[in-house]
């Protein structure tokens, strides 16, 4: 019944805002744009030190065990800051290797991640965008204690920034869909692995990758050989709660930045909130950040309960890419020209958060879902 | 009642068969307009200069002014298939705005017009439209720059944001200043062209998000102009305005640039038919086949509204709301047209034009950033609503339309 944050809740929400709004202003954030890396080592290591990045990292591994739920908070706090760090990516495939890796690849890697000193992210998409488990026709093919992986992935994460990368692989001919697909854990740096940046709208890091016979290690298959679909399939759920998440927190700033300006900017010898026209653009703006933040948090919610999520997951991702850009599009509308100035803020949230909201799917897979869900006699 | 874009006839053919093969023929491959702005030379623009003096002295690069004053003395339908040949061709628009010389033909003038309408109109020389200041765009009526009196001349001082143009300056600048700081708004305006190559007149570009732009910063300081380049007379600069901003505000169904086919929506149907999933087309899957119908349904409204306004302009009849309303429509279509690119193309929708599998060689990457500006440009979106709300008669007094010039011409001045 009670769907507020409890006192620790908006403790964290609390402090989680505050150490990006001080740590990462968009001086660092536009800065990064540029740089190679992408991300400024230094706020990676003091994030990690704060003890964010292992929040939900299971506690025997070196992290905090806290639910999906709460650290949604923390990525609510990363998307207001549109900090540049490659936390999401990392967080994805780390709870991927908590959720289904086993003791040894969990020991390997979590203690790492938790403590700032490993980055890692994920490569599933080839061509077509849509994650579907057709489109995986990446190899991994066995050979003597190694795989061999062939094959290239497309809108790879902070590919150029990451130390790991767990990969998608088709192991045997999938008949029914999903089957004979495999996960691996492989290292960036191994050779025959190579990448481009991609140029892109939102401005962060990009890649397309290749891997042109990169041997892998046995060890390295998380969970069962072609038993991996499932595992992409809760690894992308929880991922794309996650990035709702994040699209709110920046959608939510924003709006604040909008409103901020109505009250400064002064149009016919008035503030310009003062207009009606105004006035409706804003309430517009608030139904839909409001909204989407309550369908994130629950689908989080239903995640960390353990609890079917599909559905809610679905519905807060339909909902984030189409109304969060809204929000986005009425705070850039509000500020009238100057927020089309490259040196003003608000493109970075705009740009940063308009990509994120095409990743882990568009409207039209996310509405496929519900209507599947809804419909099912 | 006609629907048809140009009579079907043999002469409109021969026509459009005229502009193609100069075209052909007269146009370099390597100067195309490319599709990032950012791509646009020195050379191109040096190209295009001359390349429009020529198509001027053909008659089409404004074909539908009088002959007298530069323009071609050719009806709507030569415009259509002028606008069509040229867009098919990706020539470069004209240098100069759109808008000044419909204002000039109205207000300026029989000297005013030989003096600057005749090179405008052939590409002798160019004009940017100065209206935005830094305090304020949609108020343009509380205009602060300043036009001071001086013997026959005018000093004029203030700063403008956000004025477009290609090159490094043009050879005017067309606005109004203030030039009476007792009068009342609306009363305290003159309207000038203010020559820019000249000591005083800082332009310095401006970095916008959006694409295909080049905008500046304009800073007059003590900058003289002669009194006969001010167009109306020195309290009459707000009525010159309007003109111009009915243009603006759709008045004349775009000048023809929507009688072209729309190559955006063009560019998510074949994107939609040529992509394929799992064998099949993704337009054949129900929501990205709705997404793509209801952009061409979209687009088509679009595009009659715009024909109506410029049908209505041509004709010389008085517009009553239907310039507004095309002009609001654009914006709001706009709009959603630029989620529905997003929503079938996904990430692909957002990589920029160095990487090969930039759908359209990057196009809609700029054209994402391009619709940040369709708010804003030529007149906010609220505005836009007002403005068409005024015109229907929802305010004190039902507003009528400022007189243009197929019309205006014999009765503004
Ligand atoms: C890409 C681009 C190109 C441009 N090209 C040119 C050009 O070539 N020449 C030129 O002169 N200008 C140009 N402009 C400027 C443009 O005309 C202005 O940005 C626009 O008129 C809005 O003015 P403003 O930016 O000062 O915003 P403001 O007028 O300050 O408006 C800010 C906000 O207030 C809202 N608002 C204002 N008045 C009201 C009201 N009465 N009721 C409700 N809401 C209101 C607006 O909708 C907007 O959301 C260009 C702008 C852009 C972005």
């Amino acid at each position: 019944m009670d769907v507020l944050l409890n006192e620790e809740e908006e403790m964290l929400r609390k402090a989680t805002r505050e150490f990006f709004e001080s740590e990462c202003p968009p001086k660092l954030v536009r800065a990064m744009e540029t740089d190679d890396l992408g991300y400024p080592p230094d706020l990676w290591r003091k994030t990690a030190e704060m003890g964010f990045i292992g929040l939900a990292l299971p506690k025997q591994y070196g992290g905090e065990g806290a639910s999906l739920l709460t650290l949604g908070l923390l990525l609510e706090a990363v998307g207001r800051a549109v900090a540049p760090l490659p936390l999401h990516s990392t967080l994805v495939a780390a709870l991927t290797i908590a959720d289904a890796g086993d003791r040894q690849q969990c020991q390997r890697i979590l203690p790492q991640v938790s403590s700032g000193n490993l980055i890692m992210t994920w490569a599933v998409t080839e061509r077509d965008p849509r994650l579907n488990p057709e489109d995986v026709a990446t190899t991994a093919k066995a050979e003597g204690d190694h795989y061999v992986i062939s094959g290239s992935k497309l809108f790879v994460e902070n590919f150029n920034a990451s130390d790991q990368c767990l990969v998608a692989c088709r192991t045997a001919p999938g008949s029914v869909v999903g089957e004979g697909i495999s996960l691996f854990i492989v290292d960036t740096k191994s050779p025959g692995v190579s990448h481009v940046l991609l140029p892109t709208l939102g401005g962060e890091k990009q890649s397309r990758v290749v891997f042109d016979r990169v041997k892998v290690p046995k060890a390295n298959l998380v969970g069962g050989l072609n038993k991996g679909w499932p595992i992409v399939e809760r690894m992308l759920e929880r991922a794309t709660a996650l990035i709702c998440a994040q699209i709110v927190g920046a959608s939510r700033k924003a709006m604040e930045m909008a409103i901020d300006f109505s009250k400064k900017r002064i149009v016919f010898g008035r503030p310009l909130g003062s207009f009606q026209a105004n006035q409706h653009l804003c309430a517009d703006m608030v139904i839909w950040v409001d909204g989407t933040e309550m369908l994130t948090f629950e689908a989080l919610w239903r995640l960390s309960e353990g609890l079917p999520a599909t559905k809610e997951v679905s519905t807060a991702k339909a909902v984030c890419n189409e109304r969060c850009q809204m929000v986005l599009r009425n705070a850039n509308h509000i500020h009238g020209g100057i927020a089309q100035i490259k040196e003003f803020d608000l493109n970075l949230w705009f740009r940063r958060a308009s990509a994120w909201m095409m990743r882990f799917g568009t409207t039209f897979e996310h509405r496929k879902i519900i209507a599947k869900a809804v419909l099912a006699a | 009642m006609d629907f048809n874009m140009t009579p079907p006839t043999t002469e409109m053919e021969q026509f459009r068969q005229e502009v193609r093969t100069w075209l052909e023929e007269n146009i370099d491959e390597r100067m195309k307009e490319p599709v990032d702005e950012d791509d646009f030379t020195g050379e191109m623009y040096s190209y295009w200069r001359e390349k429009h003096q020529q198509l001027a002295k053909k008659g089409w690069l404004n074909p539908t002014y009088p002959k007298e004053y530069g323009g071609g003395g050719l009806t709507g339908a030569h415009e259509a298939v002028i606008v069509q040949e040229l867009r098919e061709a990706r020539a470069c628009s004209n240098m100069s705005d759109r808008r000044t010389p419909e204002s000039i033909m109205v207000w300026g003038s029989e000297e005013q017009k030989q003096k600057f309408l005749v090179p405008i109109l052939t590409a002798k020389v160019t004009t940017w439209q100065k209206l935005t200041e830094p305090h304020s765009g949609s108020d343009l009526a509380s205009y602060e720059s300043k036009a001071v009196r001086d013997g026959d001349d005018w000093i004029l001082n203030g700063s403008n944001v956000f004025i477009s143009g290609r090159g490094a300056r043009p050879d005017y600048l067309c606005g109004p200043m203030q030039t009476d700081r007792d009068a009342p708004r609306h009363r305290n305006l003159g309207y000038f062209l203010i020559p820019a190559d000249q000591p005083g007149v800082e332009i310095r570009p401006m970095n916008l998000v959006v694409g295909n732009t080049h905008s500046h910063t304009i800073f007059l300081t003590n900058v003289r102009v002669p009194g006969n380049h001010l167009i109306g007379g020195d309290h009459q600069g707000w009525q010159v305005l309007s003109t111009q901003l009915e243009q603006e505000h759709g008045g004349d169904g775009g000048g023809g640039g929507s009688l072209a086919p729309n190559r955006s929506v063009e560019s998510l149907i074949t994107y939609a038919r040529e992509t394929k999933v799992n064998g099949r087309s993704l337009g054949s899957y129900p929501l990205a086949g709705q997404s793509t119908t209801e952009a061409y349904i979209d687009g088509h409204v679009d595009k009659l509204f715009s024909q109506r306004a410029y049908w209505i302009h041509q004709s010389g009849s008085e517009p009553a709301h239907e310039g507004a309303l095309s002009h609001l429509f654009d914006k709001l279509y706009g709009i959603r047209h630029e989620a529905r690119f997003r929503e079938v193309m996904g990430p692909y929708s957002l990589l920029g034009t160095t990487d090969p599998l930039a759908p359209h060689g990057g196009l809609q990457e700029i054209r994402m950033r391009n619709a940040l500006a369709i708010s804003h440009r030529a007149g906010s979106l609220n505005i836009a609503k007002v403005v068409l709300a005024r015109r229907m008669g929802v305010s004190r007094t039902k507003e009528r339309a400022a007189p243009m010039r197929t019309k205006g011409a014999k009765s503004a001045h």
